[in-house]
């Protein structure tokens, strides 16, 4: 998210903020002036009431008064004084009458009507009660047409004259106050109308405005999250791959710098194989066609030079042998499978007695054992430990050599046991040292290959070799093998 | 009667010296005729090079070939020899110091008849050529549609 789009969110946030305030403000200002004309326009409505009911009493005055001229105009014709008695009953009424519209009456122009109704209603009990005091009891025509029945008369039609002009100045008073109320009602009416509409329009723009954002807001959050899944995805996946990457990488280097050492290794088995026998062969030829072609011309002195000449390159030839079997032990493949170790211990005991058919010796191999391993290596194991034995025992009278398993632990524990020179267990750690011999050549022949090349390929199989003895009383070299399908069957 | 010869491919004088001397101690009397590089022994064989006169009809009884060789290597001449009409029914006896298996492999791959170590023991080297010229130059019966043949 760029730093401009941000800000201008910033912007736009306050105006949406103000937006919301202002609708707020324009909302309540709306209500104050409606409930404000409310309020006006109940009043007007009041003074309407008020008008309604002064017309009213207005209107029941008028009627007294129409009945109270009636009355008047028929003493006039009959002289009958029964109709001046119903004038000043219809007189008081009219009294009531105007004293209600004068509590009821506030503008001083309808007061003073007012006051003039009450003055020609006054006169007008007056006059009747002096024509009812004066005259006989059957009047004759001529007394009644009187100066004063004619002024009660006229006073009639004042008082009629005043009801009229109160009406018609609170009918435009009514009139008025309507027009008023009406006014102000549609003035309010309008004013929510429009208030209403501005403020319904802002709040939906900033309502709008408000959803956009929000759902924006929303949006760049989900993005947000799921850039950061992503990149947290992207980091894990990138930090597997590196993982992934350097280990393939270490390992690639491992397998090349393996590779290397392997080459160099072959390398140097084909040398020593190839090359270091050539000379050898060379010495032995010429000191052999030395003796040969020139026999009569060597003392005996000079033979048995050549014949030690000859002998050392046996020895060393015998070495570079076994050195290139140590090797071969090595670097080899391994294939494991089921091996019948009693087979293989009885078949390399046949071979040594074939070798020399006429040694007396007790061969003791306990049935039915079988290991797991490499069967052309544990050959190797068994040709160099049974020939050890073999060979350490020439010198022993009543030779014995065994094979056989005891359990320890649970493991299996093959040892070879014989009878012969044995060895002092404070060179033991030396027995399985290449080239490192605790009996002389002369003693008993050898290279001091053989238990170095017995460790290497005991170690290869994932188990561990040891050697028990005592000088003159025999030796015993026990070995494990790590993949074990228990020894006995 | 042709010459019966024995193609003996060795850049090791003293390897020559000892197996001309085992082969005499043996009575074998056959023509030895020496290459001393890989080049040299196919140029002998093709009639190539300082061969170049030679008679290709007449091919060597056997072959005694080293593997270890400056410029060709004994595996590109057992190739090439195979490879070719005049030669490929050839027999060849790889005979060198060397026992690595890929190497045994090898030869018997590219159609080596025989594959024998050179003893480092003068007596036994004896025993081995003599018994290799007894095998192939008397027992073994010469593949007959090898063309020239000395019989």
């Amino acid at each position: 998210m760029s730093e401009e789009k941000l800000s201008k969110r910033n912007f736009t946030d306050r105006i949406l903020w103000a937006g919301f305030a202002l609708a707020i403000i324009a909302a309540v200002a709306i209500g104050w002036s409606a409930d404000k004309d409310a309020s006006e326009a109940n009043a007007w409505s009041k003074w309407i009431t008020h008008t309604q009911n002064v017309l009213g009493v207005l209107e029941d005055a008028r009627g007294n008064s129409l009945a109270a001229l009636a009355a008047i105009q028929n003493y006039y014709q009959s002289g009958d004084l029964r109709n001046l008695d119903s004038v000043g009953d219809l007189l008081s009424k009219l009294k009531r009458q105007s004293a209600a519209l004068r509590s009821l009456m506030v503008d001083n122009a309808q007061r003073n009507r007012v006051d003039q109704f009450d003055r020609i209603g006054r006169r007008m009990a007056a006059l009747s009660e002096n024509i009812i005091r004066s005259a006989p009891a059957f009047s004759p025509q001529q007394s009644i047409r009187t100066p004063e029945a004619a002024e009660l008369s006229t006073a009639a039609d004042q008082l009629l004259e005043q009801l009229h002009q109160m009406n018609a100045a609170e009918v435009q008073l009514l009139t008025e106050r309507t027009d008023k109320a009406r006014a102000i009602s549609r003035q309010s009416l309008t004013l929510l109308g429009i208030g209403g509409s501005l403020v319904f329009v802002w709040l939906l723009i900033v309502g709008g405005y408000a959803f956009l954002t929000t759902r924006w807001l929303i949006n760049t959050a989900k993005a947000l999250a799921f850039s950061q899944a992503e990149l947290a995805r992207a980091t894990e996946h990138k930090r597997d791959e590196d993982d992934l990457r350097a280990l393939n990488e270490s390992e690639r280097r491992h397998a090349a710098q393996l590779e290397v050492i392997n080459k160099e290794l072959e390398a140097f088995s084909y040398s020593v194989s190839h090359d270091l026998r050539g000379p050898l062969r060379s010495i032995d030829g010429f000191s052999s066609a030395l003796m040969e072609d020139y026999a009569d011309k060597l003392d005996e002195q000079a033979n048995s030079y050549l014949r030690r000449i000859r002998a050392a390159t046996g020895r060393m030839a015998q070495l570079i042998d076994d050195l290139l079997k140590l090797a071969f032990v090595t670097r080899s493949e391994m294939h494991t499978e089921a091996v019948d170790l009693s087979a293989l211990a009885n078949a390399v005991l046949a071979e040594c007695q074939k070798g020399e058919p006429l040694r007396q010796v007790e061969c003791v191999v306990q049935d039915h054992l079988v290991g797991q391993g490499d069967p052309r290596l544990l050959r190797s194991v068994f040709e160099n430990l049974l020939g050890n034995a073999w060979k350490f025992t020439s010198k022993t009278q009543q030779a014995k050599i065994e094979f056989a398993v005891v359990d320890q632990d649970g493991q299996a524990v093959y040892f070879v046991r014989d009878n012969g020179a044995g060895f002092d267990m404070t060179y033991a750690e030396k027995l399985f040292s290449a080239f490192q011999r605790l009996h002389t050549t002369a003693d008993f022949p050898g290279t001091g290959v053989g238990l170095a090349t017995v460790q290497r390929i005991i170690r290869r199989h994932g188990g561990r070799v040891s050697a028990q003895g005592a000088e003159g009383r025999g030796a015993t070299f026990s070995f494990t093998l790590e993949v074990n399908h228990g020894g006995q069957q | 009667m042709k010459e019966r010869v024995i193609l003996l491919v060795e850049d090791n004088s003293d390897d020559e010296a000892l197996t001309m001397r085992a082969l005499k101690k043996n009575n074998i009397a056959n023509t030895i005729l020496v290459a001393r590089d890989g080049v040299e022994a196919l140029d002998y064989l093709f009639g190539t090079g300082q061969y170049a006169e030679r008679d290709t009809s007449v091919q060597p009884e056997l072959i005694l070939l080293d593997l270890k060789l400056p410029k060709v290597d004994g595996f590109e001449v057992l190739k090439k020899l195979r490879a070719d009409e005049r030669t490929k029914l050839l027999p060849v006896v790889i005979l060198t110091s060397s026992k690595e298996q890929q190497d045994i492999v090898n030869g018997y791959g590219l159609g080596a008849n025989s594959y024998v170590r050179k003893p480092v023991d003068f007596q036994h080297f004896v025993s081995a050529v003599g018994q290799l010229g007894v095998y192939w130059l008397v027992l073994n019966e010469r593949p007959p549609a090898c063309p020239g043949s000395g019989r």
